[in-house]
């Protein structure tokens, strides 16, 4: 007979004494434990770790590179504010200003200094090239803010010398031009003293069409070029000891004043606000490739963990078998992912910072201001944060799913399908990861609607995926036939047997997948209408500010230098007075911008359109009466600019023609090519009103060669300095290199992404690889040759990644619609052959990728995997 | 007159799968039990559900009927924390592919369970006890860089190290060749006697099995018959084959 006792293990005294030597309280101890058991279980797979480490690793490289660089873009915006702008205020006007007005600004009590910019043709005397440049006519001691900067430095004291020029750099590249040269601007020559580097607050492309070069303002009378017809722009740069509110104060109570002048006023915070508002889509271009990344890594990191724990459920039932809890054993691995994030993001740090070094040289055209480097600790504390945070985030649904690693499993393989799987995985885990996202969606777009926008759109690219893979399997299943070669029955069989890794694996790669191809579309929606620019053209000159006594002569040249006309437009200044008969200065319509009620419209007239522009609302009619007729000129109207004014096909505009009157009645919109490089319009008018008013003319040309361009140039320049020649040619070879450095730039940064899901790629199909390592070896005990088990995986990747590819170019496209219109506000630009190269390159690498991960497997002995396997 | 305690009882024990076809009874009302400090051996022919039995025996699983009381303890009344704890200082195991910790080295697998328990100089103890099993000099390799038997003394190093009441053995001799499997079952038999910590081993080895001081044999889920190890006829006689 037997009693039984009926204590429970933790109240039994143990039978023998015990060392019981636990001093340190129960949660202490086990943290310890975790750590070391978590130390000795890394030292065998470190390459493995550190591997799971560089996905971290490039996520937070991008964003601390990213975040720095604009946390330093933005406080040299806001720290040099006013050397953006040159001074406290400034104001501008098509007019000169004279004593009156400087009377009316007396209560700012603030210095001033005169500026005077307009377009104008260069002669460089000793090459004999020309070229347009803008002209900008300053007093000395320009900028009150800031510095010009010149190469070389002392050049800049020049302004104060009469005779003396300053000249964009790039210019004086251009056209092999060295100090001590000379300019020619109107009938005046200068000495070139040196060249522009940076002036404070243009970016340096905004230099491409017409270069700067600053001449000092006593020498301006001289070049004759401020005759009628030129369009130039005076301001009055002020230096004032009042503060900015007080500055607004002032603004607000003389708006009459400014309107009576025709003039604008900018002040340092406005222009800080308009660059902010310049560099947004670059930041949300940065912000969405540094997010994309982010993505990248923390799916490499979900993956990677996948993987991991996969590797170790045998383990995990061994020492639940030794009386592990369950909720220990995935500690030990938690603690592992942890590390696996701190130095992915140290390591990530540090080469975010390496590359916010780097990042200023390849935007550097784009910017208004010089940016270098500078440390940023927030940036670096939130990459990092970040990094851990994903790798733990992300980690966790995996690794909780350890929790239900069976202790059987140590005694039976198939015990693990009856205890393992994502079901139990606690709803909070995943609702932390969903959490997450949307956070650093909502941080990286600086928008919470936008963060919240791109969340769900990317829950609903993944359970798109999540249906494919659902459905691949299912089809999978149907259309494999007995008829099939062995490899493609076992490979698509691959694809819904038992432990396949159909979901994981194509949901991985896909979603890797989609996030580089949306980060490609959006490149090429971003450079897409720059690029069209650079297309080959035929008109590469193109002539402007040529007045009516002067259309002879120009063409006369023209035919001289054997330059093709191709077209000729008459243009006649004129802005609007009223708009369906309220005063356009009267119209304090915030929907309205203001720029399109106050503005020089250059309207031309004609009785046919040309092939660019396409009639899209109401008729086209090719002829009007003539001004004062009493009839209202049918006129046709660019349709972006109805849309602006708010106005349709009957409505009347009276534009003033140099105080005419000219009534006009809206009879057709149109729309219009503007990517085209040659003159567009916003007003057209008819044939038959504006003939008899003064007006200028514009000539599209054709040289063919440079020489023959330069030639037309020279001879134009000499005999009519006041008109203005674009060369397009040249232009568009600078466009083409600049668009370079952006291209540079913009796959600098699609590199990051490329690299997280290049390690995505790894890392997914290690885990395909691993799951279908054992049934290889058996497959080879069982005859099975190296080719065939190699044709095998060729059918199982080559399916994932051709799905996974097709599926991701599909949404990529959608995705990119989306940002195109609601987050670039341009149209989108699906580059489709490179996509379906991205896509062939994708499957081509999954295949690739795959075979070599089971390449292991098919090069060893059976036996040796085997016995490795347990 | 005092009785003897039994450190593992088995009441009504039964276990099912739910499959397609309705519920699977792998085994079904087995009764037992192991008195402490003794040795008992399941055999029966494979499918016959000895493992099933070791693994619910051990805590590792639930049966679907029945009650079983470990060092005490009634299986049932555990959850999975408390079934952690019973095995963490109650019970040993030793398997058939051995499972170690292939991450750690020999001495630190054994260091484990002690560990577990929060017990200083683990080391200096794991490494007393691979040198009392013969592995003094291998006390810093990792598994792959043993052969099975090696393998095995450090499993059952392991299994002894914070001296269990209760030791479960599934098929240990299973995938060594006959010296080595002798060495392992003195090595076994040797520490259930000096150790005084009970054993109960499932086999397909006769020779295992007749070292026991019971044998429960199994047929379709069914204990069939119970007796002295010594007593088992020759393995012709009972369906089984040596291992």
């Amino acid at each position: 007979m037997t009693t039984e006792s009926t204590s429970t293990p933790s109240e039994r005294a143990p039978r023998e004494p015990r060392e019981r030597e636990l001093r340190e309280p129960r949660e202490l101890h086990e943290l310890r434990w975790i750590l070391i058991m978590a130390w000795r279980d890394a030292r065998a797979g470190r390459a493995r770790l550190a591997l799971f480490a560089t996905t971290v690793m490039v996520g937070v490289a991008a964003l601390v590179a990213i975040s720095g660089f604009s946390a330093t873009l933005e406080d040299a915006v806001v720290r040099e504010a006013k050397t953006l702008l040159g001074a406290d205020l400034v104001l501008s006007r098509q007019q000169p200003w004279d004593a009156e007005d400087q009377a009316w600004l007396q209560p700012l009590e603030a210095e001033t200094l005169r500026r005077v910019r307009l377009s104008s043709m260069a002669l460089f005397p000793r090459t004999g090239e020309s070229r347009l440049v803008e002209v900008v006519a300053v007093e000395p001691g320009y900028p009150f803010y800031g510095e010009l900067v010149t190469e070389p430095a002392a050049a800049v004291s020049s302004l104060a010398m009469p005779g003396d020029a300053l000249i964009d750099r790039t210019l004086m590249l251009q056209y092999d031009l060295v100090p001590g040269d000379e300019i020619r601007l109107g009938q005046a020559t200068f000495r070139i003293a040196g060249g522009l580097v940076r002036v404070p607050g243009e970016a340096p492309a905004a230099a491409l069409v017409a270069p700067p070069v600053f001449v000092p303002l006593s020498q301006l009378d001289a070049t004759g070029l401020l005759a009628f017809g030129s369009r130039a722009s005076f301001s009055l740069l002020l230096r004032t000891a009042r503060s900015q509110p007080e500055l607004d104060d002032w603004l607000e109570a003389n708006r009459e004043g400014l309107r009576a002048r025709s003039a604008r006023a900018e002040t340092a915070a406005r222009r800080q606000e308009r660059i902010g508002r310049m560099l947004d889509d670059l930041y949300r271009f940065l912000h969405l490739g540094a997010l994309a990344a982010l993505l990248l890594g923390a799916l490499g990191v979900a993956s990677a963990i996948h993987l991991h724990v996969q590797r170790k459920l045998s383990l995990v039932a061994v020492l639940r078998c030794l009386g592990v809890p369950p909720r220990v054993a995935p500690r030990i691995y938690l603690a592992q992912a942890t590390a696996i994030g701190v130095v992915g993001s140290l390591a990530g740090a540090a080469l975010g910072v390496a590359i916010q070094v780097a990042l200023p040289m390849a935007l550097e055209p784009f910017l208004p201001l010089q940016v270098g480097f500078s440390w940023q600790p927030l940036a670096i504390g939130q990459g990092v944060l970040t990094g851990c945070l994903v790798a733990v985030l992300f980690a966790l649904p995996p690794l909780l799913s350890l929790r239900r690693v069976p202790p059987l499993l140590a005694l039976r393989a198939t015990a693990l399908h009856e205890g393992l799987g994502g079901a139990g995985t606690p709803a909070l885990a995943h609702g932390l990861l969903a959490a997450g996202v949307v956070v650093a969606a909502m941080v990286q777009t600086r928008d919470a609607l936008t963060g919240l926008a791109i969340s769900a759109a990317l829950g609903v690219v993944l359970a798109a995926l999540w249906g494919l893979a659902r459905t691949m399997r299912a089809v999978a299943r149907r259309v494999i036939s007995a008829s099939w070669p062995y490899p493609w029955r076992q490979g698509v069989a691959n694809l819904y047997r038992p432990g396949n890794q159909t979901l994981v694996v194509l949901v991985g790669l896909g979603f890797g997948a989609f996030v580089l191809m949306t980060l490609y579309v959006s490149q090429a929606t971003l450079l897409g209408g720059v690029q069209t620019l650079s297309r080959e053209n035929r008109a590469d000159l193109l002539l402007f500010d040529v007045q009516s006594d002067q259309v002879e002569g120009v063409r006369e040249v023209l035919r001289e230098t054997q330059v093709e006309v191709d077209q000729q437009f008459p243009i006649v200044p004129m802005r609007l007075r009223s708009l369906r008969g309220v005063m356009a200065d009267t119209i304090d319509d915030p929907t309205i911008p203001r720029w399109a009620l106050r503005m020089e419209y250059r309207v031309t007239y004609g009785a046919s359109l040309r092939p660019i522009e396409e009639v899209v609302a109401g008729t086209w009619e090719p002829q009007g009466s003539p001004i004062g007729s009493g009839s209202p000129a049918p006129i046709s109207l660019e349709r972006e600019l109805a849309e602006t004014l708010q106005v349709g096909i009957g409505d009347e505009l009276v534009f003033d023609l140099q105080g005419v009157e000219v009534p006009t009645q809206i009879t057709s919109l149109r729309q219009v090519d503007w990517e085209e490089a040659q003159p567009n319009f916003f007003v057209l008018f008819p044939a038959g009103v504006l003939e008899d008013a003064p007006q200028q003319t514009v000539f599209v040309g054709w040289a063919g060669t440079p020489e023959r361009s330069a030639l037309a140039q020279r001879r134009l320049v000499e005999r009519f300095p006041n008109v203005s020649v674009v060369d397009l040619g040249t232009i568009l070879r600078t466009i083409e290199s600049v668009l370079d450095k952006v291209r540079f730039a913009v796959r600098f940064l699609a590199g990051f992404a490329l690299a997280a899901g290049l390690a995505v790629l790894v890392v997914s199909l290690s885990l395909s690889a691993l799951q279908r390592r054992r049934e290889s070896v058996l497959l080879r005990t069982l005859g099975a040759s190296r080719p065939q088990l190699r044709r095998i995986a060729l059918v199982e990747f080559a399916a994932l990644g051709g799905l996974a590819a097709a599926a991701a170019a599909v949404l990529a496209t959608g995705a990119g619609w989306a940002l195109a219109r609601w987050g670039f506000d341009t149209e989108l630009v699906v580059p489709w052959r490179g996509l379906a190269i991205v896509a062939a390159g994708l499957t081509a690498a999954t295949v690739v990728i795959g075979l070599l991960a089971s390449r292991r497997t098919v090069r060893r002995p059976p036996l040796e995997v085997l016995r490795a396997e347990g | 007159m005092r009785e003897i305690t039994p450190i593992l009882s088995a009441d009504g024990v039964g276990k099912s799968y739910q499959s397609a076809a309705g519920s699977l009874w792998v085994l079904r009302e087995v009764s037992f039990e192991v008195p402490a400090g003794s040795s008992c051996a399941i055999v029966g022919p494979s499918g016959s559900g000895k493992t099933t039995l070791l693994g619910l025996c051990a805590g590792l699983d639930r049966p679907t009927s029945g009650t079983i009381t470990v060092a005490g303890a009634s299986l049932g009344e555990l959850d999975e924390e408390g079934l952690a704890a019973l095995r963490a200082h109650a019970v040993g195991f030793v398997f058939q592919t051995f499972q170690l910790l292939p991450t750690l080295t020999a001495v630190e697998n054994v260091m484990v369970p002690l560990e577990l328990q929060g017990q200083r100089r683990a080391r200096e103890r794991a490494g007393a006890l691979l040198g009392q099993v013969g592995l003094g000099d291998r006390l810093g390799h990792y598994p792959a860089q043993l052969s099975g038997g090696e393998q095995q003394r450090v499993a059952i190093a392991r299994a002894f190290v914070h001296q269990p009441r209760i030791l479960f053995a599934d098929e240990p001799t299973g995938n060594l060749d006959g010296a080595t499997s002798a060495l392992v079952q003195d090595l076994l038999f040797e520490l259930n006697h000096s150790r005084g910590t009970s054993l109960v081993l499932v086999t397909h080895d006769l020779d295992l099995a007749r070292r026991a001081d019971r044998v429960v044999r199994l047929r379709d889920g069914r204990r069939v018959d119970e007796g002295a190890g010594a007593e088992l006829p020759e393995p012709a006689a009972v369906g089984v084959h040596a291992g």
